[in-house]
């Protein structure tokens, strides 16, 4: 159901945006009236069905590979004849200790979650300044405002997105584009299957551990991660929240913000 | 016995400023960087995990256990804009800033592990009240700070005590040295976290 008019017609790139946050995101903004691209790595049945369900163009690639953050800008810019909205949500967790974790599996974190973005962010921004429009709405993480043991590599990643996404707030301000940080708290999706495997308990246990530390006594879904983006898209949501975080998390992680 | 302090980069200006201070306290000071210069006991390509490990070894042997590491990077400003920041410029600082101090935190922060006691102290600027584009330099200091906390916390328990210092730019360079100097003779039960210090007025 459409809640903010002005989303109409508005165009929306989601990186991961094939599954869990990623996908509710991609529902969201075509309930909004938006036109999508969504990207994940491989374009398989999933995706196709997504897509179908969205009327989204798929644009897909690893974007631990350097020049698929530019290329999918470029192809949704090719479709669409620009990009409203960039929202930076693929990411890849591969939970070790640092000092048992190899170098290379460490740093494939760094290069989806955080330089593959950074290349994205880097080919939207001309075109958004240019028509003085647009927002790029960051998934962060509690991983790297607080720190987690056994993800120091995802840390690293999620706490250089919040440090971007600050500084582009405050040097694209004069050209009318927002840059917003959310911060999930504990999120239902497939991602907490790797910090299930981490404590070597169940899918279900894991959501239920979590679920018990949480203020509200439940982890929270996807649908409203994607309200609060839908909600940054806005002219009104992106002007008040650009270049600052939201934790929506239950509760949970209460930080105290200080701004650039 | 006296402490044993190492510190990289020493050239940078807040590694050659900690020296200093640190030395006249009373620790005992090893000093390396990727090239020669006043202070600098040890040169090494701190971009190679590998070298960085080996270089620990030798200085252990040579010179005592490092007990405490303090990591400083000569960073630039103004720094290269975000939009003339193509993937191979950016990566050059991510690596200069995250890649460097995890390669010495890992070779130092292994052995500490192993002592059961130590002390990692981290200094990553912030650019708040510096003007300009200042977005890539920040950035890539900015991805040590879910890494320090990270690793903080899982070595915690061993008696490593891992900090950031977020110290407002410009540097307070007194502020920074009496800190380093408080979190190695007394900071026992303060780790993994992120200690914002003022700017220099």
């Amino acid at each position: 159901m459409q809640k903010y008019k002005e989303l109409e017609n508005k165009v929306v790139l989601v990186t991961g945006g094939t599954q869990g946050i990623g996908e509710a995101m991609a529902d969201a903004f075509a309930a909004e009236g938006c036109r999508l691209a969504i990207n994940g790595r491989v374009l398989n049945d999933k995706v196709e069905k997504v897509a179908a369900r969205t009327n989204a163009l798929p644009v897909m690639g690893s974007l631990a590979e350097p020049g698929v953050g530019e290329r999918i800008v470029q192809e949704t810019c090719e479709k669409y004849g620009r990009l409203d909205v960039l929202v930076c949500n693929g990411a890849g967790i591969d939970m070790k200790p640092f000092l048992e974790q190899p170098e290379e599996n460490w740093w494939h974190q760094v290069k989806i979650n955080l330089s593959g973005h950074i290349e994205a962010m880097r080919a939207a921004l001309p075109g958004m300044a240019a028509r003085k429009s647009g927002t790029i709405i960051i998934i962060s993480s509690f991983l790297g405002t607080l720190g987690w043991n056994n993800a120091s590599g995802y840390g690293a990643s999620k706490s250089g997105l919040l440090t971007v996404g600050q500084y582009l707030a405050r040097e694209y301000r004069q050209h009318g584009v927002n840059v917003c940080i959310i911060v999930p708290g504990v999120i239902r999706t497939a991602q907490l299957q790797v910090d299930a495997d981490d404590l070597g308990v169940s899918y279900d246990e894991v959501c239920e551990m979590y679920a018990q530390s949480i203020p509200m006594h439940r982890i929270g879904t996807p649908a409203e991660i994607a309200g609060m983006a839908v909600f940054m898209a806005t002219a009104a949501g992106g002007r008040g929240l650009s270049g600052r975080h939201i934790q929506v998390s239950g509760g949970d992680y209460r930080t105290t913000p200080y701004y650039v | 016995m006296t402490k044993h302090i190492l510190i990289a980069d020493i050239l940078s200006e807040a590694g050659s400023s900690a020296a200093k201070a640190l030395a006249n306290k009373g620790w005992q000071i090893t000093g390396i960087s990727a090239c020669g210069g006043e202070g600098v006991d040890y040169v090494c390509n701190l971009m190679n995990r590998s070298e960085v490990m080996a270089l620990v070894g030798r200085i252990e042997a040579e010179k005592g256990d490092v007990f405490g590491l303090l990591v400083s990077t000569a960073f630039q400003l103004p720094g290269v804009p975000f939009l003339d920041a193509a993937p191979d410029i950016w990566q050059a600082r991510l690596d200069a800033w995250l890649r460097y101090a995890t390669n010495i935190c890992y070779a130092c922060g292994r052995k500490m592990v192993a002592r059961q006691e130590g002390r990692i102290m981290v200094i990553t600027p912030d650019f708040n009240r510096i003007k300009g584009d200042c977005v890539v330099e920040a950035t890539a200091a900015g991805s040590l700070h879910g890494f320090l906390k990270s690793f903080g916390a899982e070595v915690a328990a061993a008696r490593v005590c891992v900090n950031g210092i977020y110290a407002g730019l410009p540097f307070d360079f007194e502020a920074i040295n009496a800190t380093c100097d408080y979190l190695l003779a007394e900071g026992q039960y303060v780790s993994a976290q992120l200690i914002a210090l003022s700017a220099e007025e």
